[in-house]
């Protein structure tokens, strides 16, 4: 009984997506305009990510976090995000013992150096952490699995 | 015997924070600090010890930025390289707290060019040579490197090529300097150059530049704050050569390996400058 109700629901689900997939979809060229709001959307996030590495108090204010006790941002010892290595991740992480994400291991520095308060993994300070430090990595040749 | 006060571990203001920010509390106990080494001191200052009152309370309490004297047949000099930044802070109507946290920041975009030795001191140094046998050792101290290293985060002094053209005149020249917080050797013509571990943290190889003659440091352990920082003892040889052997907490200071190497996991590893802090104006695209 179950079964034959979870079809049908399944397939109108289906034809929705179908419905808003054609609307979304890539079937008109491109604008100049569009392509400038979804670089601008991704420079956003750098920005914020930018502010919140480089300890920027309102910043985590804002966002309800806090990345650091110690007075240390991540730019004191990561200048331009480096030695980060996110082209480098996932890899086996040594420091948290397994198979580990740049995400784990933005959390590993907000506890261990800085002493602060781990993000969620999916939050929106997360992604702009993740966003400026992959912005400004950029160029450097993907190598997941290096240590 | 030349002891480098910029950064340590300070209380002040009951807050256990690394590193100081010029408050006159934070000098008072880097003082207290050194209190501890009995020979004679001479010091240099670091950006973080300026800018918050222009150098105002680190002269009261250390003297002159820069001076000379002559010890055992050797010229000593120290130079001022950090209070040369070109004033970004008064259109701004900045607080000094916030001047000083542009300058404290290694990779800001702000503080632009800011370590140089300027006119005045460089016709000093001029004259302070002059009179020195083209022969006897000079060593030199200086917060920034006097070559050109990585400029974005100012492991250089911009007018580092007027300071060469003055020191090239001497057969004998070793510059000690800091701010690199790193194991760094480099030679241009006869002066060579010697970088100190930080007493606070320290940081990676910057992605262009590091001087071919480098030995590589060891990757450093983020849980341990004691890793990768330490100290030099630094002496004359019966050469008339200054001998140098850092010293870390941990046992070994160098590393070849790509692993292991602080130089190993920057061949692969494109930088680039900072977007936030430069606003306003507002920037918009990517800067390069
Ligand atoms: C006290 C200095 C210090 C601070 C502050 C710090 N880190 Fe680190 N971090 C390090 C060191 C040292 C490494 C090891 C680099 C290596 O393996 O070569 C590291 C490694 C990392 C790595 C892993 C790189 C790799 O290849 O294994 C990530 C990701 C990272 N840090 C992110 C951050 C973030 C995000 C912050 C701020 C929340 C931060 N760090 C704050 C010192 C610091």
């Amino acid at each position: 009984m179950t079964r034959q109700i979870w079809i049908p629901a399944g397939a109108a689900l289906a034809v929705l997506c179908f419905v808003a997939f054609q609307a979304a979809a890539h079937k008109d060229k491109h604008t100049p305009e569009q392509l400038k709001v979804f670089e601008e959307v991704f420079l956003e996030q750098v920005r914020i990510g930018d502010l919140l590495f480089h300890g920027d108090a309102d910043t985590q204010k804002k966002m309800g976090v806090q990345l650091s006790r110690t007075g240390m941002s991540c730019a004191m010892c990561h200048p331009f995000a480096s030695d980060v290595h996110p082209h480098e991740f996932p890899k086996f992480q040594e420091q948290i013992g397994k198979f580990s994400t740049l995400r784990d291991m933005i959390n590993w520095c907000i506890e261990k150096p800085n002493e602060g308060v781990k993000l969620d993994s999916d939050s929106d300070a997360m992604k702009a952490l993740e966003a400026y430090i992959y912005w400004s990595n950029r160029g450097s040749k993907l190598e997941p699995g290096t240590h | 015997m030349v002891p480098f006060p910029e950064h340590h571990r300070s209380g002040a203001g009951g807050a256990d924070f690394l590193g100081q920010l010029g408050n006159p509390v934070e000098l008072e106990l880097g003082a207290e600090l050194l209190k501890e080494v009995k020979t004679k001191k001479v010091y240099i200052p670091g950006e973080h010890d300026w800018y918050l009152d222009m150098g105002k309370a680190w002269e009261r309490m250390f003297g002159a930025p820069y001076w000379s004297f002559d010890h055992k047949g050797v010229r000593f000099i120290g130079l001022d390289t950090i209070s040369h930044a070109k004033d970004f802070w008064t259109i701004r109507k900045m607080t000094p707290q916030e001047r000083m946290g542009h300058m404290a920041t290694l990779d800001g975009t702000l503080g632009g060019a800011w370590a140089a030795v300027g006119p005045e001191q460089l016709a000093w140094l001029d004259r302070t040579l002059s009179s020195w046998p083209k022969d006897k050792p000079v060593v030199i101290f200086s917060h920034n490197p006097l070559f050109d290293y990585y400029a974005p985060w100012n492991f250089w002094v911009r007018d580092w090529r007027e300071v060469n053209e003055i020191l090239k005149r001497h057969d004998n020249v070793t510059s000690v300097h800091g701010h690199v917080h790193q194991v760094l050797y480099h030679e241009i013509g006869k002066m060579r150059s010697i970088g100190m571990l930080a007493t606070s943290w320290p940081w990676p190889y910057a992605p262009k530049g590091v001087p071919k003659l480098t030995k590589c440091m060891v990757r450093v352990d983020p849980g341990d704050y004691f890793d990768g920082v330490g100290w030099s003892a630094l002496g004359m040889n019966s050469a008339s050569k200054v001998d140098n052997e850092y010293v870390m907490w941990r046992k070994d200071v160098y590393a070849t390996a790509t692993a292991d190497s602080g130089c190993g996991d920057n061949r692969n590893q494109v930088l680039h400058p900072r977007l936030a802090d430069a606003e306003p104006p507002p920037i918009t695209g990517s800067v390069k």
